[in-house]
């Protein structure tokens, strides 16, 4: 055997038992024939014989080509359904509403042999194929083959052109991945290339389903609702617009999520600027990225509640524990730890949370000490990429050590840079009764709740619900213009320095987490709302601020109050509660008072 | 019994030739005409089905693309824009949300008129509402 031979080697003939009995049934003819000694008749039975073998030859094929010619079925053979190579199957909101699916579109071709008019085809043929270059149709003209002239023809603009009948024109069909919402949850959808594979946001973290679904009848159903989906992305892009999301006078970015805190799942998902998906080559290369998932940030404030669930998780405090915040904490040699000044000497433990005191949160993470900091921040998530189906999900960028230093900063969000998406993933594991669950693009069966791994105890994850009522009812709390009238909505503020060059500069990263309705058992239904904006600018309606309960909380606010009957949390009005118009003066008087 | 039963069979003659060659050969040839015209009649009713084939995949192309377009035009922002800038709608205040019940309540309670502002009333329009009751 050659070496190169693949065939595997010959297996030695081997006569089966029904060969040998056959061999042996002619031979015992034959010898009867000998026997019988009578050569006249021996040959007429030798020709009968061999005319009946033939004559039942030809009955069983008459047998078989006349059933096959009457009786056969026309789809006899036929089992299953061709898919076209790199065929999608359509992606659906949470109540079916179609998102991405593909549609046929043709591939213009040209054969120059078949064609006698030059002239009818340069002057037809253009005007009703818009992606045909006059050089493209000039070299297939010249050409001595079938040459290919254009792509993504509409079955419009293929109809029109086969209804011309010019020589040598042909199509063949290609299939298109089309996105009818356009520039609507697009972060989120993805796009998928020319041939099928996804490429970016649920197209190609879910490509294996969406392949594996094209050509049934079922489509891949996603988490989204669509309708929440556009109240976030219309919220975002006027916050967008009001507080000129700017830096160096080129767009930066504003993100908005909400989950379901006890199913993981991503209802809505927006990240400004926008681009169609469509047609993604002729976005920006920044409008395609996913902040949301993709960016990381240190995200200030916001991480006090991990800070202080930590706290009341470990026994190291409860609410009413009180800490000195009178004088700025100087750790070693580095720059001392100072609070928004709100007059404030010392604060119980909610306190701490709701006047978002950074001296309060640093003594508190001094207290636990790294090894506490490290489990519990590792439990949230927050030292992981946000693990869900999107493959965007960045890394944080985590401090080389956990010194004092670094302890004091991490527990009210600096030092440390995750996404957005992390932090929403962290939320949602404080504030659902305590466990830690993966968020998914995919549709949860209605009453399914995923397991999760338990990060605190229910009693921590009440507690830190009403902290974060507290901090929007509370009068010097920094989330109350995120009070969205009979919602019960509760939130946090962040507002991060961001930096620039090495140091922190003038910009915020200005964040606010969310969560409502903030009543009744850890285990009703609850949703989180995080809005991150990149560099908000100063505003007349801002009063002159840039931190995160003048710009991200309102934001939070106008999502919640739009995209509440959506998900059947009714408004329960309190009759003793202050109107819109009083929470406005009550906002104005605390901003004067600021100032 | 049997080999003479079979030369019965096969002496008959006519004009030269065995009868049952000839009544052999007239099966053949009704056989083969019936194959024919199985086929034909098949053949005319497979074009059928292609044409059925082709129609309902044309339909079905065309309904993907009425899906895609109906998603365009469902989409909840697009509809928004066109509610506040053809209607004049704008999202319910919370005071103006109430439920099933609720709207019981209403019901009881007074009317409380609400009084067109002056300046948007067209004088041609009121008078000529007066002269129509």
């Amino acid at each position: 055997m050659s070496p190169i031979d693949f065939h595997p080697p010959r297996r030695p003939f081997r006569v089966s038992y029904v060969w040998r009995q056959l061999i042996q049934a002619i031979w015992n003819v034959e010898r009867a024939f000998e026997a019988s000694g009578r050569a006249a008749d021996d040959s007429r039975i030798r020709l009968f014989l061999v005319l009946v073998l033939f004559a039942a030859a030809f009955a069983t094929l008459a047998f078989r080509a006349t059933r096959a010619a009457l009786w056969a079925r026309p789809d006899a053979g036929v089992h299953e359904i061709q898919v076209p190579a790199g065929a999608r199957a359509d992606l659906v909101d949470r109540d079916g509403r179609i998102l991405a699916l593909d549609l046929t579109h043709y591939g213009l071709y040209l054969d120059a042999r078949e064609i006698w008019d030059y002239d009818e085809i340069r002057r037809k043929l253009p005007p009703l194929a818009p992606k045909l270059t006059p050089e493209r149709l000039d070299r297939a003209l010249k050409a001595n083959k079938r040459e290919y002239l254009a792509g993504g023809l509409t079955p419009e603009q293929h109809d029109a052109i086969h209804d011309l009948g010019l020589p040598g024109v042909s199509f063949e069909e290609e299939p298109r991945r089309i996105y009818p919402l356009g520039a609507e949850a697009e972060h989120l959808i993805g796009f998928s290339d020319s041939a099928g594979r996804g490429l970016a946001g649920a197209e190609k973290a879910l490509d294996n389903d969406i392949h594996a679904a094209a050509g049934s009848t079922q489509p891949v159903q996603l988490a989204l609702d669509v309708r929440v989906q556009a109240a976030l992305q219309d919220e975002i892009a006027k916050a967008a617009a009001k507080f000129h999301l700017q830096e160096n006078g080129k767009p930066t970015g504003a993100m908005g999520i909400v989950v379901n805190v006890h199913t993981g799942e991503i209802l809505a998902l927006s990240s400004w600027p926008d681009f169609d998906p469509n047609a993604p080559g002729e976005a920006d290369i920044p409008n395609l990225t996913n902040h949301e998932a993709a960016s990381v940030y240190e995200l200030g404030s916001v991480f006090k509640l991990f800070t202080l669930a930590m706290g009341l998780d470990a026994g190291l405090v409860t609410p009413d524990t009180t800490f000195d915040v009178s004088a700025p904490l100087q750790i070693g040699e580095g720059k001392p730890i100072h609070d928004f000044d709100k007059g404030d000497t010392r604060l119980a433990l909610w306190q701490v949370f709701t006047h978002s005191s950074n001296i309060g949160a640093a003594k508190l993470a001094l207290r636990a000490g790294p090894s506490l900091m490290e489990k519990y921040y590792r439990a949230f998530g927050l030292f992981n990429a946000a693990p869900t189906e999107l493959l965007e999900s960045a890394r944080p960028i985590l401090p080389r050590s956990l010194d004092e230093t670094t302890l004091a900063h991490m527990a009210f969000g600096q030092g440390v840079s995750i996404s957005p998406l992390a932090l929403a993933a962290g939320y949602t594991a404080v504030l659902n009764g305590g466990t830690y669950i993966p968020l998914t693009l995919k549709k949860v069966k209605q009453g399914d709740r995923p397991q999760g791994v338990r990060v605190i105890s229910e009693q921590t994850s009440s507690t830190m619900l009403q902290f974060m009522r507290l901090n929007v009812t509370d009068p010097k709390g920094s989330g109350h213009q995120a009070d969205a009238p009979g919602l019960r909505v509760g939130g946090k503020t962040g507002s991060a320095q961001k930096p620039d060059h090495g140091h922190y500069g003038l910009n915020n990263i200005s964040s606010f987490a969310a969560i409502f309705p903030t009543d009744g058992p850890i285990s009703a239904d609850r949703y989180l709302v995080v809005i991150t904006l990149d560099s908000p600018q100063k505003t007349p309606d801002s009063h002159g601020f840039i931190t995160a309960g003048w710009n991200a909380a309102p934001t939070a606010g106008a999502v919640i109050n739009r995209i509440a009957p959506f998900l059947g949390v009714q408004r329960v009005i309190d009759p003793g509660a202050l109107t819109a118009a009083q929470a406005k003066a009550k906002a104005d008087a605390l901003a004067e008072g600021a100032e | 019994m049997i080999v003479k039963a079979l030369r019965r069979l096969f002496q008959p003659r006519l004009k030269g030739l065995r009868v049952v060659d000839l009544s052999a050969f007239a099966i053949l040839a009704a056989m083969a005409m019936s194959v024919y015209a199985y086929k034909a009649h098949e053949s005319g009713e497979t074009s059928q089905l292609a044409e059925a084939d082709r129609q309902i995949a044309d339909q079905q192309r065309q309904i993907r693309v009425l899906q895609a377009e109906l998603a365009r035009l469902e989409q909840p922002a697009r509809l928004e824009r066109l509610s506040v800038r053809v209607l004049g709608l704008e999202p319910a205040k919370a005071d103006h949300e109430t439920t099933a019940q609720g709207l019981m309540e209403i019901s009881r309670q007074p009317a409380t008129p609400i009084a067109a502002p002056a300046a948007s009333v067209d004088p041609a329009q009121a008078q000529a509402g007066a002269t129509h009751p």
